[in-house]
């Protein structure tokens, strides 16, 4: 592929999240509730209706004591690449929708209707519903950031990949005169918090981007590949139970399937 | 007029086809849609022009550089600063959820004095600063008076700073030996420094260097030391391919994250930091220097030989001897290998025997001065005061013995016995407190055995709180002085115990306190001004920052050090790489531009200020301290456990991760909110405990239990873990504030009211990590 060929084609913003070194601290998640505005409320150990754009899950490897092993697997809205974007082919009145020029799987909060198809359809749980008006304490709205809308009772949400960060970065680009956004102007609020340098973010496109040499390692993996929804968020473990949860060793066990055959 | 079928239905087809062409249903689907999104409560927030304020977190002693985001003069986000050497732009999820401190509902806004009314209750009064000054002032007047000064008492964080400084020494000008503090696992390996090689200096890692990690329950990626440094080393070894084992009952995430954990009885980790002295001896591994000319060597050996082999030590610890001796022999081989001890965070102390076991580990391979092993900080600290001069009066007040006995007899090698603190104000041993300063430390709730701790704090005179915010601590005082939050204030980070090299990074003010509040490193000075004479004379200072620049303006004359303006540099790789201070013209401006000084690590052993002038495998300090010969040398202590086994047949063992904040700082709401069901159900606290043992009391996950040790009892709920040892029950720590806001407040319990402290016979420190419990389904 020729340069000018490459530079045509559109950036594919995706992420690497080395679970080796992962230490499941949660910086993450909490830098992407302070990024992004998310509310908070006196109990939010139901966790299936606490708003958590980054969860990160505890996995172990089932055994018992003292050959238990567990590890930590941040899970952000996976973006998936497909044709077939598991959400956005059932929004109704296409309130989400995968970005043409970067991939990034958006959400249109003034247009959700708050039906929950796509909470149904995401096979990664990464979708929110806000059941709740958005309620700060007073002196705490004083911490909300004009970057991101507060999203109201009634509208699904989900992680952007901090997408108000790409629309800086590119105003930037613009005023300096620059054609590309390099690697380090756009970096999600995560990936920025990771202390273990565990999360990596950039465009799998780009070869001089980290993410498109690590998503090749052969330690990467995504989670249920088998579904074909083509996640851009890539992990890396080289533990073989860690890779083994992504489909519940399913991809696995067809593999040998095949090679047996 | 006449309706014929026909028009009727020309009337229904015109007014359908007309429905579709007009807008109006469409504009009103789209303004309900709008209506319904635009509620007067939903904030919108206020737009404005973005900046970057480079500060430091001071938040745990993590010694972090952060910067703030701000929309006009409002902070929205804390990041961390790239060039901090210490950090290298990682940040932890407290350090990110601090601005929540900012703005937390709790803030005080003026000093408070608290009214008893007619009903025994008590409601808070606001009073000015001159008031609350003059109060204190008249109270240290009357005390002195009465020749009592040496009743006032301090208690302070640990953390090393300038405010601490100010404040001990407002102490001691008023002649009082009584400035507590909480002690923590590297005062007790500080001790066992010091008894084995002379030095009173605490211990630093050069993490980043090591090549075998031997980690004796440090949770080295949950919080230990200094927590994001410790988690950039960790990722570093997973680059190199570094081993870490890991020594602790709990299967920690540090255990799972090592290449291999050792999965022990409860209490024995001195057992096996002894056995594997024994087989490095054994196996004629030790380093000879040592062996030769150290004193006591001989009859530590012959310990280690007849008591401590791995064989025997096969029975206490639950490791086989085969592991053990291989094991041994790896770390005594390997290049650049260290042995950690620090249970969990470090927050707790260890007995000084067990320190004393870990560090001859590495005194036997040479690990003390070596790279990657354990360096001296001595001369890290930034600035000294002044020498004050000090009266008779006082002199003869500040020789009177301390409330807690550190410091004398026994005890002559702590400067803090923690453990005896509430008992002797309780039983009224010696004198009480006439007036108690708590300087941003919340005790009430961060000491082992805290109810206990409540009450003596209750039998003081007069407290006097300084803090940010209420919480347990400051609802038991008498007088409530708020002080700025470290977003507000001047402050700096000076190097911490366990940091490998020296750094000064500088905290200033991203918002205006909107609160009548003050820096609490003035209060000292205030006070000293309102008391007046020789007193006032010792703090000549206008403000808490021209102590800060004197200190920076005496890096600055020192001439050594460098200055990190940029991302990426590396002390312990690349010393040099920032720009010397000597080519610095205004160290302030650059520090307050959110430079970071720092200097390289020093690698080497200096030469055993001990009495003997050689390393000492039985302490001659201590000796003379009267400690019994037997405890004088590195030992495991086989009883410590093994007490109440038939009341309370299950020990309980904190667990701590980033996700909680235990120490004086609390937990904010946004990570309340993070927390796993595993930790937290509705405001329940969830403990671990191992399928084996819940069957055997007849458990089951979501049960509903009562945890009741010696000293008090608290509920819980189980949660199945099999990564919890048989035996054991595992709680976070950091939870069941009873004074916090209502995202923090009553959720769970705070597993230091279920300590029951034993003490420990060489330094008076409660050692708490292990409590023995009995559980109960409710």
């Amino acid at each position: 592929m020729d340069k000018a060929h490459e530079l045509e084609k559109h950036p594919k913003y995706g992420m690497v999240i080395d679970l080796d070194k992962c230490t499941g601290c949660g910086a993450c998640t909490v830098a992407c509730m302070e990024e992004n505005n998310i509310p908070f409320r006196k109990d939010e150990t139901n966790k299936l209706r606490s708003i958590t754009w980054l969860r990160v899950y505890r996995i172990n490897n089932g055994k018992s004591y003292p050959d238990t092993e567990y590890a930590y697997l941040p899970r952000p809205c996976q973006h998936c690449d497909s044709h077939h974007t598991p959400c956005v082919s059932v929004c109704p009145v296409n309130a989400t929708d995968k970005g043409r020029e970067d991939g990034i799987i958006s959400q249109v909060h003034p247009r959700c209707i708050g039906c929950r198809y796509c909470m149904a359809a995401c096979p990664y749980h990464a979708r929110y519903f806000n059941w709740w008006d958005p309620i700060w304490p007073k002196e705490m709205k004083q911490m909300l950031s004009p970057d991101v809308s507060v999203r109201p009772r009634g509208v699904v949400e989900k992680c952007t990949f901090c997408h108000h960060r790409l629309k800086r970065a590119k105003a930037q680009a613009m005023m300096d005169g620059r054609e590309e956004i390099r690697e380090k102007d756009y970096q999600t609020a995560c990936t920025q918090a990771c202390s273990a340098g565990a999360i990596v973010f950039g465009d799998l496109n780009n070869p001089e981007h980290m993410v498109n040499k690590l998503k090749t390692s052969p330690n990467a993996f995504r989670l249920l590949e088998k579904l074909h929804t083509e996640p851009k968020v890539y992990y890396l473990s080289t533990k073989k139970w860690v890779r083994q949860q992504a489909d519940n060793g399913l991809l696995e066990a067809h593999k040998a399937d095949v090679e047996h055959a | 007029m006449n309706v014929t079928r026909r028009k009727f239905i020309f009337t229904v087809a015109g007014a359908a086809a007309g429905g579709l062409f007009t807008p109006i249903q469409w504009k009103l689907m789209d303004d309900i849609s709008i209506w319904t999104q635009n509620w007067p409560w939903t904030p919108v927030p206020r737009d404005g022009a973005i900046s970057y304020v480079a500060s430091a977190c001071q938040l745990c002693r993590g010694g972090c550089g952060i910067k703030v985001r701000m929309v006009d003069d409002r902070p929205v986000k804390i990041e961390a600063n790239e060039t901090s050497p210490v950090n290298q732009g990682g940040i932890c999820p407290l350090g990110v959820a601090g601005l929540q401190g900012v703005y937390d509902p709790l803030r005080i806004k003026n000093p408070l004095k608290k009214v008893i009314d007619i009903w025994g209750g008590h409601t808070w009064q606001d009073i000015t600063w001159d008031e609350a000054v003059k109060e204190i002032a008249d109270k240290l007047d009357e005390l002195e008076k009465k020749s009592m000064s040496h009743t006032v008492g301090l208690f302070t964080s640990n953390k090393k700073s300038l405010t601490n400084d100010l404040w001990e020494r407002l102490l001691r000008g008023l002649g009082s030996p009584n400035n507590f503090k909480q002690s923590d696992a590297q005062d007790s390996q500080k001790i066992a420094l010091k008894a084995m090689t002379g030095h009173d200096v605490y211990p630093a890692y050069d993490l980043e260097n090591a090549k075998f990690i031997l980690s004796f329950g440090a949770g080295l990626i949950e919080g230990w030391g200094m927590p994001v440094r410790s988690i950039r080393a960790h990722s570093k070894w997973e680059e190199d391919g570094v081993r870490l084992v890991q020594i602790e009952p709990r299967g920690s995430l540090t255990a799972s994250k090592a290449d291999e954990w050792l999965a022990i009885e409860p209490g024995t980790e001195a057992a096996v930091a002894l056995s594997l002295c024994s087989e490095i001896v054994r196996q004629g591994l030790a380093d000879k220097v040592v062996v030769e000319k150290s004193l006591g060597f001989s009859q530590f050996r012959k310990e280690l030989l007849g008591k401590y082999t791995s064989e025997k030590m096969e029975k206490v610890t639950g490791i086989k001897a085969s592991v053990l001796k291989k094991l041994a022999k790896d770390f005594a081989k390997a290049k650049n290998g260290v042995a950690l001890s620090g249970k969990g965070k470090g927050h707790f102390p260890a007995s000084v025997q067990e320190e004393m076991a870990i560090l001859s580990l590495n005194l036997l391979t040479g690990r003390l001065g070596a790279k990657g092993g354990v360096l001296f900080t001595a001369n890290h600290k930034a600035f000294d005061l002044p020498e004050m001069q000090l009266n008779d009066a006082v002199k003869k007040s500040l020789a009177i013995s301390r409330l807690d006995g550190a410091g004398a007899d026994s005890l002559s090698m702590s400067s803090q016995a923690n453990s005896r603190l509430a008992e002797n104000i309780l039983s009224n041993k010696y004198y009480n407190l006439n007036l108690l300063f708590i300087v941003k430390a919340n005790p009430a709730y961060t000491m082992p055995d805290c109810k206990k701790f409540t009450k003596a704090i209750k039998k003081a005179g007069m407290v006097v709180a300084i803090t940010d915010k209420m919480d347990e601590t400051a609802m038991l005082a008498d007088i409530v002085l708020p002080c700025h939050n470290y977003l507000e204030a001047w402050e700096e980070v000076q190097t911490q115990p366990g940091l490998s090299y020296p750094v000064f990074v500088l905290g200033k003010p991203v918002v205006k306190s909107v609160n009548n509040t003050k820096n609490a490193g003035d209060i000292p000075l205030m006070i000293a001004k309102a008391k007046g004479g020789d007193i006032a004379s010792a703090f000549s200072w206008n403000s808490f920052e021209s102590v800060l620049k004197e200190a920076v303006d005496s890096i600055s004359k020192k001439g050594s050090g460098f200055i990190s303006m940029e991302q990426g540099i590396k002390p312990w790789l690349t010393p040099g790489a920032g720009k010397s201070v000597k080519g610095v013209v205004n160290l302030w401006k650059k520090l307050a531009d959110g430079g970071v000084w720092y200097d390289i690590p020093e690698y080497t052993m200096p030469a055993p200020a001990t009495m003997s002038g050689s390393i000492e495998f039985i302490s001659q300090m201590m000796k003379m301290a009267s400690v019994d010969t037997k405890k004088c040398m590195p030992g495991y202590d086989m009883a410590q456990l093994s007490e109440g086994k038939e009341d309370f047949p299950i020990i309980m063992q904190p667990y701590q991760f980033l996700m909680l904040a235990d120490n004086n700082v609390e937990t904010k709401p946004f990570m309340i909110k993070a927390l796993e069901d595993t930790v937290l159900r509705k405001d329940m606290l969830v403990a671990e405990i191992n399928p084996k043992t819940a069957s055997q009391f007849g458990l089951k996950d979501g049960d509903k239990i009562m945890i009741r040790s010696a000293v008090s009892s608290a509920p819980a709920m189980v949660h199945l873990f099999e990564a919890t040892r048989p035996g054991m029950i595992s709680i976070p720590l950091g939870l069941g504030h009873s004074v916090a806001n209502k995202f923090v407040r009553g959720k769970g319990i705070n597993a230091r009211e279920l300590m029951d402290i034993k003490e420990d016979p060489v330094s008076g420190m409660p050692l708490c990590w292990n409590t023995r419990v009995q559980i109960f389904k409710i």
